[in-house]
């Protein structure tokens, strides 16, 4: 795969806060920086409050972006004009969690899917239709579908209606967040296959968020890790999953169920819960849970490095872990 | 079919009660029929005097006997039907005019707009309805269409409520934040399409349980010689009349204070039933 | 002292409520359709005697100059003079207060001593035929207008048995044992509609609680049923008991005014219609004042006792 090229789309130290209360904030997202490669896969995983959906709402707006900057092809999306507006909004499409309350219990599914081409009046509206029907084919809806509402779906059904509105604007990049986490793991399967079928179809980019290693393994070309609001490790699906850096990562990798229990080492349980957001632990986020952490763990805050070529991580101990030179090189 | 109908049928035997619900039906449905085919039904015009027959008891000529200018009292309450509930359909569909844009807008918008307009409903709640109305009806001119104003502008609060929390409720949808994704935006391509649908539902029963209150309201200020203005006949202002000649013809009063309470009932309890079948949790 | 400190608090957070609320009195005034002078004075009113009215109302001044003296005035008890009688209107709805204050308080009495009870036994054999019967009768008992509900009782008991006086009450300062007899009629006839209310809504707020886990476990250690429905159930609707109490005042304050006008009571209500048949707009405005000052200051009481009631709120 080429990847010399500006990237597609990149964040640039992307913070996300909350306000709660009257003084405290909440940082969902802290400072990721990310850049997406046209036509990778690149997968986002984490623990449930990791960050890892707030990072796919401020990319397509719907969380606020309190720090940095989204780019999309080497522009700040929040100053582009009207039509470059439109463009991008066109072109990058998410495909949220829930099938079953991502689509309006009140209208059809013809009046869902081609919604986002009467949204942005893309085509002509004679063309639209065709479109939407068009796009249910490909995902594997009959043109029978049109005319029914959502409670007459199946939640497979209802997820590839959802798939099928995201490419009516022809995107070049689809962003599914835990797109096939409220599914049983047959249809999960058939999604997972349906999806890189339209990515070879429509050559989509894709950045594919879930909590499950094992998912995005299977389909990511590009892993990157995050904890509490920070990208802990960042690198090449096989790199990272042969040659895990990040002790966060290490204990996400253990509790895979493996095809060959005798391939891997013990299981790291972590302790506890992964820490609230709102008051986030004194030097490396994880260290409350790490089980190499140190005393220095709980002042310094690490940072992201390159350690290996294409492979980074943000830990303090990684010499003495893995004995890797590191490079100091931020990425 | 049966799959659908059972689950139906034990709850209506077990609420209000089959017989309830069946009469609320067709006493709405006798309403409307009585609306559209008053002047086939009614034997005489409902204007029409005869002194030399007034304050007649029931007879065959008469059913309902005459009132103190020897109108018949059965003619004037055909008529006075329809008069009462476009009365009270006119009051309903102000307060929903007024309330469902400045409840959504309360519940969208959030924020300073919630603040004032909830201040705004506080206010007019803290005025007994029907004291307002009169307040309100008698400085702009007792006349029913002022009157029905008055009663719209004192119901708009409980549509407002419920408006604001039901748009509060679906604020946070998947969809709504899908639609928001790809652009949607504005009263257009929000509010129309996926707010307004998605909290109509609650609204609608809303207004059954209103038309109600808004009957009760056009009697009252009927009775009071607020609202509907002689010698047109409304279901209060015949109670109002005959009430002037109680002794003389009691009967006279049964019959308007019947049909009011028959209709209310009937307006409750299909607004009842129709909450209990949209009621998810009933699933 | 907690007391007047939840007091203060409720009081205070009722104040920008009450201004609205003159707000909304004041630019009644506004509602007369053409000039307020001409509609006060009549047709044939001398322009001298119209320059005095405008000079009166304040006419010539701006808009909110306005609404400050005239709330202002209400304020020190001050509510103009009418234009009818000349008289204050601070005497008048003085004068008239006490009967609708009494009608409203015994008419609770009726609608709480009747609903509660009535709540309570239908939540208690919730979806039995006495149940239905009950829930029945109170939807139908909220459907009667209560001014029509008067009008039967009188052709029942005064024109029929003759038990209470007919319409057109005795007044207090004659004879008040015998004004306080020709007010059963008229609370009856406001109070059983709202026990009709009180009744559908107790049932509602008892059946929840008596399904909660707590309740359960409290008939797993053997508590008597009666001890359950009467003791904690009942206990726990105490918060929603205080909301519906407090809408119902509301309610019976707007139902008096009609009710009045059936006995022919001389209470605030009577003073309202008399003022509408003479135009006499600022005794109308006096009484929508009043009506939204006792409402609120229910509201006072309400929020009051939820706070005493309920440790969550403070």
């Amino acid at each position: 795969m080429t990847t010399s090229k500006e990237p597609l789309l990149s964040l640039d130290r992307l913070s996300v806060r909350y306000p709660v209360g009257r003084r405290k904030t909440l940082t969902a997202v802290d400072g990721v920086s990310l850049s997406v490669r046209e036509g990778e896969t690149l997968g986002l995983i984490g623990e449930s409050g990791s960050g890892k959906s707030t990072v796919a709402r401020a990319i397509v707006g719907l969380a606020p972006v309190s720090g940095g900057t989204v780019r999309w092809e080497g522009k700040d999306v929040s100053s582009l004009g009207r039509r470059e507006r439109r463009d991008f909004v066109e072109s990058v499409q998410m495909i949220f969690q829930d099938p079953h309350s991502a689509l309006d219990p009140r209208r059809t599914i013809l009046q869902s899917v081609r919604e986002p081409m009467d949204t942005m009046g893309r085509r002509k509206k004679s063309e639209r239709r065709d479109v939407a029907v068009k796009a249910l084919e490909d995902v594997g809806l009959s043109a029978q579908m049109l005319d029914r509402y959502p409670h007459q779906l199946s939640g497979g059904q209802k997820q590839r209606a959802n798939i099928a509105r995201a490419l009516v604007t022809d995107p070049r990049v689809l962003i599914c967040d835990e797109s096939v986490a409220a599914l049983d793991v047959a249809l999960q399967a058939e999604i997972l296959n349906l999806l890189q079928d339209l990515k070879d179809e429509y050559e989509l980019t894709v950045i594919f968020i879930s909590h499950d290693l094992s998912v995005v393994s299977h389909l990511a070309d590009r892993i990157s890790v995050m904890y509490l609001g920070r990208i802990v490790e960042l690198g090449g699906t096989e790199d990272l999953m042969d040659h895990t850096l990040h002790p966060y990562s290490e204990a996400l990798l253990s509790a895979q169920p493996l095809v060959d229990p005798a391939s891997r080492g013990e299981r790291i349980i972590l302790r506890g819960d992964i820490p609230s957001p709102l008051s986030p632990p004194p030097g490396c986020r994880f260290n409350t849970r790490c089980p190499h952490a140190v005393a220095s763990c709980r002042e310094s805050d690490p940072q992201l490095l390159t350690i290996t070529p294409g492979h980074s991580a943000a830990c303090l101990r990684i010499d003495e872990l893995h004995g890797l030179g590191v490079r100091e090189v931020p990425t | 079919m049966t799959a659908l109908a059972t689950p139906v049928r034990t709850t209506v035997k077990r609420r209000a009660g089959r017989f309830a619900i069946w009469t609320s039906y067709a006493v709405l449905g006798a309403v409307v029929l009585v609306m559209v085919f008053a002047d086939v039904l009614s034997p005489y015009a409902p204007t029409k005097q005869d002194l030399d027959s007034i304050l007649l008891p029931m007879s065959g000529a008469h059913p309902l006997g005459t009132d103190d200018l020897g109108r018949d009292v059965l003619s004037r309450m055909l008529h006075g039907t329809r008069v009462s509930v476009l009365a009270a359909g006119l009051a309903v569909s102000i307060a929903v005019a007024l309330g469902l844009p400045l409840g959504v807008a309360a519940g969208w918008v959030g924020g300073v707009v919630d603040v004032v307009i909830m201040r705004i409903v506080d206010a007019v709640m803290s005025f007994p309805a029907i004291v307002l109305a009169i307040g309100i009806t008698a400085t702009m001119g007792p006349n029913v269409t002022n009157a029905m104003v008055a009663v719209g502008i004192v119901l708009a609060p409980a549509i407002i409520r419920l408006a604001r929390a039901q748009t509060m409720a679906i604020r946070s949808e998947t969809y709504i934040e899908a639609a928001r994704s790809f652009g949607a935006r504005g009263l257009r391509r929000m509010i129309i399409p996926h707010v307004l649908p998605n909290i109509i539902q609650p609204v609608l029963v809303q207004v059954a349980v209103l038309m109600g209150f808004a009957l009760i309201a056009e009697a009252s200020l009927s009775f009071l010689q607020l609202g509907v203005q002689p010698p047109t006949a409304s279901w209060g202002s015949v109670l109002s009349r005959s009430y002037t000649f109680l002794d003389q013809a009691p009967v006279q009063i049964f019959i308007p204070g019947i049909a009011i309470a028959a209709t209310v009932f009937a307006f409750n309890i299909i607004g009842d039933e129709v909450q209990r079948l949209l009621d998810p949790k009933r699933k | 002292m907690k007391f007047f400190k939840v007091a203060g608090l409720s009081l205070a957070s009722a104040i920008p409520t009450l201004l609205l609320a003159t707000f909304i009195v004041f630019f009644l005034q506004r509602l007369i359709p053409g000039d307020p002078a001409v509609a006060i004075a009549g047709d044939y009113a001398t322009p001298e005697n119209l320059a005095r009215i405008r000079a009166d109302l304040g006419l010539d001044q701006p808009l909110f100059a306005q609404y400050l003296t005239w709330a202002g005035n209400a304020f020190t008890g001050d509510l103009g003079t009418s234009f009818q009688s000349g008289e204050s209107i601070s005497a008048l709805v003085l004068d008239r207060l006490p009967i609708t204050l009494i009608l409203t308080t015994m008419a609770l009495l009726v609608s709480i001593l009747i609903g509660l009870p009535a709540g309570v036994l239908a939540a208690q054999k919730v979806d039995t035929s006495f149940d239905r019967f009950l829930t029945t009768g109170a939807t139908f008992g909220i459907a009667i207008p209560n001014f029509w509900l008067g009008m039967m009782l009188i052709i029942v008991f005064s024109l029929g048995l003759g038990w209470f006086p007919g319409p057109g009450g005795v007044r207090f300062a004659d004879d008040p044992g015998q004004a306080m007899f020709g007010l059963v009629l008229p609370a009856l006839a406001l109070g059983l509609v709202g026990a009709a209310e009180i009744c559908r809504q107790v049932r509602s707020a008892m059946v929840e609680n008596l399904s909660t886990d707590y309740v359960r476990t409290h008939r797993a250690k053997g508590l008597s049923n009666r001890s359950i429905v009467w003791k904690h159930a009942l206990k726990n609707s105490s918060l929603p008991f205080a909301t519906i109490v407090g809408l119902q005042v509301s309610r019976l304050i707007g139902g008096a005014v009609v009710v009045e006008a059936v006995f022919g009571l001389s209470g605030i209500g009577s003073l309202a219609v008399e003022a509408t048949n003479q135009r006499d707009y600022g005794v109308i405005q006096a009484v929508v004042l009043i009506a939204a000052v006792l409402v609120l200051a229910t509201n006072v009481i309400v929020d009051i006792s939820y706070r005493l009631l309920d440790p969550r709120i403070s």
